[in-house]
């Protein structure tokens, strides 16, 4: 108090009267104040002391010490209830979101796994579109990636990136190595996230013109085991994208792949099994006509020997030759089929161009024979497959194209490689008898021949139909019809490398 | 017995088969009027007069028809079906006589009109005696539509 600018004596008490008046009681006052100043057990004295003393001025306790403590723990506690409470809300709102959206990823599987759909491509593409929903994108995509041949294949992108983009050829397959950000999940084998896309990013190759406008951007490898079997990747989201993200569409797209999984088991065991029907069916045909035959002429044999008609014992004899013969080629070519089916799936890495070769040494007498020109032009792009079964389909075509000259007098077969539209597609292409429109399908089903008495057992062009298929492709034939020449064509997207045999990558 | 020589049109791809049936309806003295075809395109050719049988126009067809199932170009079954829907051809009597003895392949047939359906059997006796019955059946006793 001392320390204020105003200066408060309270114990300096005076006492005062009207001018002239009392002048004994003024006096008797003061002499009792005098009194108390001097007499050191009065309270004014003990007062007035304490109060004028420097030693010690506060010695007068104001407030308690324990008032003060309480208050500070009340406070304290307040502050800490407040803060709790509102720890335990956020942590509550972020549980029933988790809850939320694990509901939804498992209503959206579980709709998917009553969904009776019989393509991979379609659950994948409505897995695709709940992700972006669910993660509050505005569009994504999903490519599947082959780890062999480090080939993405595009999958599907959701609706919205269409309209936005303006590429109108958009590419389906890309190579690893030519790819930039997007590919940077299969070199690093874990998901990123950039949630800055126009800022300057060393990994960036830049999209190309048209592409929708990219603001944030994330994206995952999609394992099966050890192996990577698709990216999917979601983009422009308005809130930056965070490890939340990334767990939603990993576990979505785990589940869906499952799915996915047990859908392409179910349908290739469909496939087989149908296959198998077909082929039983035809093989049981097929096989008991040449049997029907021989026990036939075996009877008549004998009635002939017995009538000694020289000549029809030899006619018979001719019929049950060529049963005979005609049941071994049956029984090869049937062998080589079931074979081929079961073969190992290793891959060799090979030169297109060097499978056609190796069937043309095989068949040379055939080719000598009919005098037929070959030629093998501009096919040299690299094969990933299993050797064998590559070969049997140029051998096959060759073999079919060769059996089909007809009384073509300069007779030439040609075989090749074209790229259109990025898809890689062979030919085998000759100047024979040609195949009637009618026809164009039915060669390829099992023991179909289009002449009687065709050489071969009817099993070739099924087996390289077969084939085919095993690496994703398609087969057809173009054919003017007859006497025009024929012309089969066929794809392996599974066995084409995108590149010249022996050039690096 | 009606006394007529009746025309019978065999599709048959495989050439021993032909001359088991030609041999066994041998016998029976009527081989002149058997008509051997390889394949379904020809026995539609042949039936509706056409292609390489055009000359054949305004000529009696067949009154039988012995139809393999397993043939080139257009299948057994399918030349059925189409001899069934023309109205011009639907009675002809058409049997079946393949080597498949599928359900699927009998029912099917049935269901397209076939008159009958007959396997070959593999055994030289039965199929001998198969082809007598045939002919009898078919080629002395039956009527067929005028």
């Amino acid at each position: 108090m001392r320390h204020t600018g105003i200066s408060i004596n309270p114990f300096d008490i005076f006492f005062a009267t009207p001018k002239g008046h009392d002048p004994v009681l003024l006096a008797t006052l003061d002499r009792y104040l005098d009194a108390w100043r001097k007499q050191e057990n009065s309270f004014y004295y003990t007062s007035y002391h304490q109060w004028r003393s420097p030693s010690e001025p506060t010695t007068l306790k104001r407030i308690p010490d324990w008032v003060w403590k309480a208050l500070t723990g009340v406070l304290a506690v307040t502050v800490f209830a407040i803060l709790w409470i509102v720890v335990l809300r956020r942590q509550v709102r972020t549980a029933t979101a988790d809850l939320l959206r694990r509901e939804q990823r498992l209503q959206i599987i579980v709709d998917l796994a009553q969904k009776e759909t019989e393509s991979t491509a379609e659950l994948l593409d409505y897995a695709l579109n709940q992700a972006v929903d669910l993660t509050e994108s505005r569009f994504g995509y999903i490519y599947l990636y082959t780890e062999e041949t480090r080939l993405f294949t595009l999958n599907s992108w959701s609706k919205e990136v269409m309209p936005a983009c303006s590429i109108t050829e958009k590419s389906t397959i890309y190579e690893l190595d030519k790819t930039g950000l997007w590919g940077e999940v299969v070199r690093q084998r874990q998901p990123i996230i950039v949630n800055d896309f126009p800022a300057e990013h060393p990994l960036k190759k830049g999209y190309p013109e048209g592409h929708a406008p990219l603001t944030r951007f994330m994206s995952i490898p999609l394992f099966s085991g050890k192996r990577i079997v698709a990216v999917a990747g979601l983009a422009n989201k308005a809130a930056p994208y965070d490890r939340t993200d990334i767990l939603q569409l990993t576990l979505l797209l785990e589940g869906i792949w499952r799915l996915v999984e047990r859908t392409e088991i179910t349908n290739e065991l469909r496939r087989k099994n149908a296959e198998m029907e077909r082929f039983l069916y035809a093989a049981s045909h097929d096989l008991k006509t040449p049997l029907v035959t021989i026990k036939n002429f075996l009877g008549f044999l004998t009635i002939d020997l017995q009538a000694g008609d020289h000549n029809r014992v030899i006619e018979s004899t001719g019929y049950i030759a060529r049963a005979a013969d005609r049941m071994t080629l049956l029984l090869d070519e049937l062998l080589v089929y079931a074979r081929i089916g079961h073969l190992e799936e290793q891959v060799d890495e090979m030169c297109a161009g060097d499978l056609p070769r190796q069937a043309l040494v095989e068949l040379q007498d055939d080719f000598r024979r009919r005098n037929v020109g070959a030629v093998v032009t501009n096919l040299d792009i690299t094969l990933q497959g299993n050797r064998r079964r590559l070969a049997e389909i140029w051998k096959n075509l060759l073999k079919n194209a060769v059996n089909h000259l007809g009384n073509q007098p300069a007779p030439l077969i040609e075989v090749g490689q074209v790229t259109i539209e990025g898809e890689t597609r062979f030919y085998v292409r000759d100047n024979g008898i040609g195949i009637d429109a009618r026809y164009h399908q039915k060669i390829f089903g099992l023991f179909e021949r289009l002449e009687a008495n065709a050489p071969g057992a009817g099993l070739g062009l099924a087996l390289v139909k077969q084939v085919v298929e095993h690496y994703a492709g398609r087969i057809w034939v173009e054919s003017a019809g007859d006497g025009q020449g024929s012309c089969f064509w066929f794809t392996l997207p599974k066995a084409v490398v995108n590149k010249t045999y022996g050039e690096k990558r | 017995m009606n006394g007529k020589t009746i025309n019978i049109l065999l599709v048959e791809d495989d050439l021993a088969h032909a001359e088991i049936v030609k041999r066994n309806f041998a016998d029976f003295r009527i081989a002149n009027d058997l008509q051997h075809v390889a394949d379904g395109q020809a026995a539609l050719d042949y039936l509706n007069r056409q292609g390489c049988y055009s000359h054949l126009e305004g000529t009696p067809l067949p009154r039988l028809v012995l139809l393999d199932l397993r043939i080139p170009k257009v299948s057994g079954l399918e030349v059925l079906r189409r001899i069934k829907e023309v109205p011009q051809l639907r009675n002809i009597a058409v049997i079946v006589l393949t080597t498949s003895n599928q359900d699927a392949d009998i029912t099917r047939a049935y269901e397209l009109g076939a008159n009958s359906y007959l396997t070959k059997p593999i055994g030289f006796a039965d199929f001998c005696a198969m082809l007598k019955a045939l002919g009898y059946y078919w080629l002395t006793w039956n009527h067929y539509a005028a």
